[in-house]
């Protein structure tokens, strides 16, 4: 069986969900992380809904609601993946459990602290009864809920699925980072942490979501050719089966300026060398499961129209790209896209 | 490419046992492990009962075979205990076990007081900064019993785990494993308890599913597992039960209660039938979601009389034995089903059972022996995720 990634949209610190292309420099720069760069919501939400979503719910909900827009679908099974789930929302029930001592408080928050949010709003804004499931397995969030998607085409459970991960860089995340010493402790921009690696990476956020099926469904149509996830203690599995792929044209690599993590992408890659790498997380910044949008860029960049990249030229479009993620977890995936 | 997967062994903790066979015993003698809480850091626990496993962390501990300065959260510990003893019936170790899949909802967020200062950037020593999230457990449970490769966690709320049940033997059919470990578990948090109490569902009494005088849930605790197997890696092994069928449908109605039409509960047993290729009359017993709230009991019974039509087969909910263990209920009760068939006993409720308009057929009261081929476990979650399973006696 074949599994393809057909429409599929994004939201990140880049103007991704406006389709701008190539990037540009950044406008959500705080202090230590980098924010989404958010649509103009109006057109997918009432305003009193748009009110009271948190940010996991406004991207994650954008994103998918966009695909089923643009695809014509209908879609028979919804999947998310979600590191963090919705730690504003948590955080902010969390407060009021201690601000009022566990006396009376208002549960809107704790309804929509749970992973499950998107997948399940966005099953009850397009009225769909199908399959509607949420992963959430740190780093690789994603690619198993991508998985998940596969699993359910091979038992032919589902044909056309929504598939997609979302990731928000809350306040209270970013002090968990910081208690792990994950976080660039210098004002940077990811582009400048890469060329000035230390300890730490830049937190993003952003959430990307697919239409995935087992036939090309339009031009954008991109083959799932190869998805493996590894856990932190197997990362030399990383190299033996980087040893046996194919060679892609084009490998999106997971340096973030982090020394020990740029170190042992090097390692990792070695196989590869000779082959065009450009690192994706400088677009993006980092989060766990920025894979979802380094797999929406690597779509872009299948597109035939393509014939460079932020200063790599291609003579022939691409037809295939290996998108290969690290996270500080110590988790690692590799996804290999075909045109 | 296996079809049939079955189970192997099977792990289990509660507030009514540390075993599977500890968890029977109970379940037949009629006892509840619903009572005041001593173990959670909660004022609510001079107001709600719960099902809290009768252990401190400490013991816990012993009972994992850690020593007492190992630092993990509640759930984990309990985590360990079933997994270990599901590994163990079935008789392998960590490295034959392709991956483990598992529900939760709670993670290591049960230790309240720390996280909420963590998530301010206090440092105070917890060393559980990386070890909130959901997919924590999973990876814990990984490392304590050996290693596994793969890991995933499932969070559809109160379905989570049958979901972790149905994502591992949907992933044996489909060839990409042969042998997985999957379950679930939760325990008990301030988080959850003032969750709940917010949306004004928790019970002061024992919960009492689908009687007219219910009033909410018991939140409770605990951890299942089970080893799934395909048809081709167990060779002559003996088998505990089959997982012949498997149904994931969304009530899209609202986010926290279930539609008066029963939409997603409907759909999902429907489905499981399907899957199973079977006829509604073949399925003798439903260990029901029954939280014993007046939303969730209402509509549960009414997508049985729909899909059962005529026939409705004995029902009961065991959430007055354990509480709601939430994101390990799916696996808990999985394995309660699989322990009535292994018995040919379906279990009662054991309290008393008072009348309800909407509910025209009351559930078992009192344990008893029957012939059973089939038992259906349903789990619903918040978010509209219903799931329901269909398990299978032997290996016939």
């Amino acid at each position: 069986m074949k599994y393809y990634l057909n429409h599929s949209s994004c939201i990140s610190p880049q103007s991704s969900f406006e389709g701008k292309f190539p990037y540009e420099p950044f406008t959500n720069q705080t202090t230590h992380h980098i924010l989404a760069s958010e649509p103009d919501y109006k057109p997918f939400f009432p305003m009193n809904l748009l009110r009271r979503m948190g940010k996991i719910s406004r991207m994650g909900l954008t994103t998918g609601l966009k695909v089923i827009e643009d695809s014509k679908t209908d879609f028979d099974a919804i999947i998310s993946g979600s590191a963090y789930g919705s730690n504003e929302e948590s955080f902010k029930f969390l407060d009021q459990i201690y601000k009022y001592d566990e006396g009376p408080m208002t549960p809107t928050n704790f309804t929509q602290s749970t992973t499950n949010v998107v997948s399940s709003q966005l099953g009850l804004m397009t009225k769909n009864y199908c399959y509607n499931s949420t992963n959430s397995q740190k780093a690789h969030s994603f690619e198993n809920s991508l998985l998940e998607g596969m699993i359910l085409l091979d038992n032919q459970q589902a044909s056309h699925i929504l598939v997609g991960a979302v990731d928000e860089i809350s306040e209270y995340t970013f002090n968990l980072f910081g208690l792990l010493n994950w976080v660039r402790k210098d004002q940077v921009t990811p582009q400048e942490a890469l060329n000035n690696p230390g300890t730490g990476f830049v937190p993003g956020e952003g959430s990307a979501f697919f239409h995935l099926s087992t036939q090309p469904e339009s031009e954008c149509s991109v083959e799932v050719a190869y998805l493996k996830t590894f856990a932190g203690i197997d990362q030399e599995n990383v190299l033996k089966e980087i040893r046996q792929l194919e060679e892609p044209d084009l490998i999106l690599t997971p340096r973030n300026g982090d020394l020990e993590n740029d170190k042992a992408v090097n390692h990792l890659i070695a196989p590869f060398e000779d082959i065009p790498q450009i690192d994706f997380k400088q677009f993006f910044g980092d989060s766990p499961t920025v894979s979802a949008p380094a797999t929406w860029l690597a779509q872009q960049l299948l597109n035939p129209a393509m014939t460079g990249f932020q200063g790599i030229q291609w003579e022939r479009p691409l037809t295939s790209i290996l998108v290969f993620n690290k996270f500080a977890t110590g988790q690692s995936s590799l996804l290999l896209l075909k045109k | 490419m296996s079809h049939r997967v079955f189970i192997t062994g099977v792990g289990l903790i509660s507030a009514i046992g540390d075993t599977p066979e500890e968890n029977w015993q109970s379940l037949v003698e009629g006892k509840s492990g619903i009572g005041t809480a001593k173990y959670v850091d909660s004022k609510l626990t001079d107001r709600f009962v719960f099902g809290e496993v009768p252990h401190s962390n400490e013991e816990l501990k012993q009972i994992a075979g850690l020593p007492s300065d190992a630092n993990f959260a509640r759930t984990s510990l309990l985590a360990f205990i079933a997994a270990g003893e599901a590994l163990l019936q079935a008789g392998l170790t960590s490295s034959e076990i392709d991956g483990i899949i598992m529900g939760c909802t709670v993670s290591s967020m049960c230790e309240t007081q720390k996280l909420y200062e963590n998530a301010q950037g206090i440092d105070n020593g917890s060393m559980l900064y990386d070890r909130y999230d959901i997919g924590s457990v999973a990876m814990e449970v990984s490392e304590y019993l050996g290693h596994i490769p793969y890991h995933n966690t499932i969070n559809t709320a109160c379905s989570s785990s049958a979901n972790a049940i149905m994502q591992g033997v949907m992933m044996i059919r489909s060839g990409r494993a042969k042998r997985v470990l999957v379950g679930g578990a939760d325990a008990l948090s301030k988080y959850t308890i003032n969750g709940f109490n917010s949306m004004m569902l928790l019970s002061e009494q024992r919960c009492s599913p689908f009687s007219g005088n219910r009033d909410g849930i018991n939140l409770g605790e605990g951890a299942g597992f089970l080893v799934l197997e395909g048809e081709e890696s167990i060779a002559s092994k003996p088998v505990l039960a089959e997982v012949e069928g498997f149904g994931n449908a969304n009530d899209s109605y609202h986010a926290t209660s279930t539609s008066p039409e029963a939409t997603g509960p409907t759909s999902a047993m429907q489905k499981a039938l399907r899957t199973a290729g079977i006829s509604s009359e073949e399925v003798q017993y439903i260990n029901a979601h029954g939280t014993g709230t007046e939303n969730n009991d209402e509509t549960e019974f009414q997508a049985i009389r729909k899909v059962f039509d005529k026939q409705i087969p004995l029902y009961a909910s065991t959430k007055a034995y354990t509480g709601h263990t939430l994101g390990a209920a799916g696996s808990i009760e999985t394995i309660f089903s699989l322990l009535m068939l292994r018995h040919q006993t379906v279990i009662g409720g054991n309290y008393t059972l008072t009348h309800d308009d909407k509910i025209s057929i009351l559930p078992l009261e009192a344990s008893k022996k029957v012939p059973l081929r089939r038992v259906m476990s349903n789990a619903f979650g918040f978010g509209g995720n219903c799931t329901s399973l269909i398990l299978k006696a032997g290996r016939e």
